[in-house]
Order: C-alpha cells, then structure tokens, then sequence
C-alpha cells in the first residue's frame, strides 16, 4: 500500500531525463478534457513556430495556479505530438521543491531555472519556455492583468542571444481573472527579506477560493475564466539587434512587441471571467 | 444614457511626427488590431467596425480634423458614439489622449449594456494606443 506514495515522492531528475513522455502521453487526452470544459481555452499562432530550437517567452498569470502555462503546455503537445521537439519550461525551485507538484511538473518537462542547464536543453535540441516576470507577473495586481510585467528582467535576452534562438512570444489573458489580487506588495516581500529568502519579490494581498483574503497566494480552486493564449511571429534578436546587442532597446523592443499583443487579445474580452 | 472612456499613452516620439500619424485615418485604421473593418466612403466618412469578441460593432462615422493634432468622429449611421484623439507636448516625447463614448436608447437594458461596453472600449483604446506607440516607436525594427 505505501509503495505507490513513495514513488510519487520520489524526485525525478532534472531536464531532459526527467521528462516523461509516457506519462505525458497517458495524460494529455484526460487534461485537456478537463481544461477545455472548465477554462474554454482558445491558443492560436502555433504556425508561427519555426522547426528548431525556440525560446519561449511568455506572460502569466494566476498566482501559484499558473493555469495560462499548463493550458500553453498541453495545448503545445497537442499541436507538436508529445514525439515532437520536447519543451523544457524554467520554473522556480518552489514549484520544483513542491511534493507529487514538482515531480508532476518535470514529468512534464519542469526545469528549475538556471543558465547553464537551459544551454544544455538548447544543445539537446529542445525548445525552451521562460516567464520572465516570475512571481511579479503572477501575483500582479488585477488592475494590470492585462500588463506586461517583466520587472526588468532581460535575462532571457541573453539567453536567447548566446544560444542564438529565436524568440517566440507568447501572451495570454483570463489567468489574472481565475483569483482576484488587490496589491502589487512589493514593500510587504522587501519588509519581509522574502526576496532574499525566498526570492519572492513580492507578498500581495490575494482573494480566491476557499481562502478568502490571504497574504500572497497558496493553490486555490481557480474561477473557471475564459483563457486565451496567442503565440506571436518569432524574433531574430541577431538579425535585429546585431552581436552585441543594446539590452535596454532589445528589451524595450521585445515588452512593447508583447504589450501590443496582449492588448490586442485583451480586446477580445467581452466580460472578464466569462470571455 | 451616455458612457465615456479615456485613456492616454505616452510616445517617444515628436509630437508633429505623432500627430502627422495618429490624425490621419488612412494611416492610423490600418494598424489597429482592434478595428476589425473599415472603408472610406468620400467627404470624411468612413465605415468602422471594431471586433467585439464574436460581433462587429460601430457604423458610419465623420471624421474632421478641427487642427493640426487633433481627430474626432461623431457617428452618423449605426452605433451612435463620439470619438476624439489629441496630441500633446509631453517631456518624453508626446502624450496621445483617446476619448469614446457611447450612447445607447433604453433605460436598464441600455445602462447595463454601457456598463459592460465600458470595459470593452477601455480594451480597444488601450490596444489602440499600444499600437499606435509601438508602429511609431519601433516601425525602424519591422
């Protein structure tokens, strides 16, 4: 009786390896049905991909749900087949440390974020999925759900830069409407350390279900928001911004090209939660 | 019954050059997103329709331009809505404001269905702005 637990406490091993495409495979068809009932996905672009190694770049949302990022997931192995080119998503080691979560994830192809070890993905020929906005993004206010919020962050240039891959972006709306957040609480996380602990940056207040109101955010039971997902024509950072790049322009360039296609998906919002 | 959203976007660009763009519909309705079809008829009118979800909303407009960085529409067929686009100084470049409004006959049908349009126009000009900002800022990369 124990045996079945224990392997599921297990960790798998990181990157490639510890991608299952059995499992992937077993559980796509059943995934998908519970997701198209319950977020009425629509993803499109998907033609937009080139055939070689990408890298993902992509907004989300819904506080430690993430439902945007497994609706892009299991709609990338619908479009690509699970015997594709493999997708490795960099998440945050919280995600990764999480019991049966983390392991569920990196059968799925998780990877804790790190430079080296997404060198290694590109090299193996796997497409790679980053949300540079990490913890801000998810936890930003409602008022800015339909924002770009990368905080700054232009590592995810480098990376597509020194790999020399393109970069696919990717938005997506209804993630920020599945829980309610009132705050951006950056001072609360900077008050906190939790940015030097955790490497949470932020401690928002959030309002989901059945938690009520709650500092930050624990899983909750989303509400079953219209998500849609749109993937954006791939950018040639070396073709446009030559070998050695202008980061704040290359930045600027990418987050305004995203914002653009954000706002424009946003528009296709009747009413936020229905769709 | 009456509804107005407005919202503003802040372009790194010169003024003239912003308005040049932003108040000439020729050049501005092709690179919107949200105007899913437009057509222009002769002596200011246009037929513009903006994509709502599944439905297309809007009529025939007049568009004027009362100065040089300004452009306003009022409706005269269709959805009965007033629009206005104006260009200021602002100490990083331009501020682009974009007004619309809504009017709609009836009494609590009509204040219901302004209340949702709201954040339907909010949406549009938003992306609209987006747009705009970013063909003036960028259009060098394309």
């Amino acid at each position: 009786m124990g045996l079945p637990f224990a392997r599921l406490l297990a960790p798998r091993p990181e990157g490639l390896e510890g991608r299952d495409p059995d499992f992937i495979r077993r559980m796509l068809p059943r995934l998908w049905l519970g997701t198209s009932l319950y977020f009425r996905p629509e993803v499109n672009g998907f033609e937009n991909v080139p055939d070689e190694p990408v890298l993902f770049v992509g907004n989300h949302s819904g506080g430690a749900n993430i439902p945007d990022t497994w609706v892009f997931t299991l709609a990338y192995h619908t479009y690509f087949t699970v015997e594709g080119r493999p997708l490795a998503g960099l998440g945050h080691r919280i995600i990764a440390m999480t019991p049966v979560v983390g392991d569920f994830a990196r059968k799925f192809g998780m990877v804790t974020a790190g430079n080296e070890k997404a060198d290694e993905l590109f090299a193996a020929g796997a497409s790679v999925m980053v949300y540079p906005g990490g913890d801000v993004e998810a936890l930003r206010p409602w008022r800015d759900r339909n924002k770009i919020v990368f905080d700054g962050r232009k590592g995810f240039l480098r990376l597509a830069h020194r790999n020399d891959v393109k970069i696919v972006p990717v938005v997506a709306t209804g993630g920020q409407d599945t829980f309610f957040v009132l705050n951006d609480g950056r001072a609360t996380a900077r008050f906190l350390k939790l940015d030097k602990l955790l490497r949470l940056k932020t401690l928002p207040l959030s309002i989901s279900f059945p938690w009520g109101l709650l500092p930050g955010d624990l899983p909750h039971v989303p509400l079953p928001a219209k998500i849609r997902i749109q993937v954006l024509p791939p950018i040639d950072l070396r073709e446009l911004f030559g070998d050695d790049p202008d980061w704040d322009e290359a930045y600027d360039y990418v987050t305004s090209l995203m914002q653009v296609g954000l706002s424009n998906l946003a528009t296709r919002t009747v009413i936020p939660v229905l769709g | 019954m009456a509804t107005n959203v407005t919202r503003t976007i802040v372009v790194r660009r010169p003024p003239e050059e912003v308005a040049a763009f932003a108040t000439d519909p020729d050049r501005l309705f092709p690179i919107m997103g949200g105007i899913d079809r437009f057509e222009r008829l002769g002596d200011g009118e246009y037929d513009v329709f903006l994509d709502v979800g599944t439905i297309h909303v809007g009529g025939r407009v007049l568009l004027e331009n009362p100065d040089s960085r300004t452009l306003v529409w009022r409706s005269v067929r269709g959805t009965t809505s007033d629009f206005r686009l104006e260009v200021t100084d602002h100490p990083d470049g331009s501020l682009v404001t974009s007004s619309l409004s809504l009017r709609l006959s009836g009494l609590l049908m009509a204040r219901l269905s302004e209340i949702l349009g709201r954040g339907i126009m909010a949406r549009h000009l938003t992306a609209g702005l987006e747009q705009l900002r970013h063909h003036l800022e960028f259009d060098r990369l394309a």
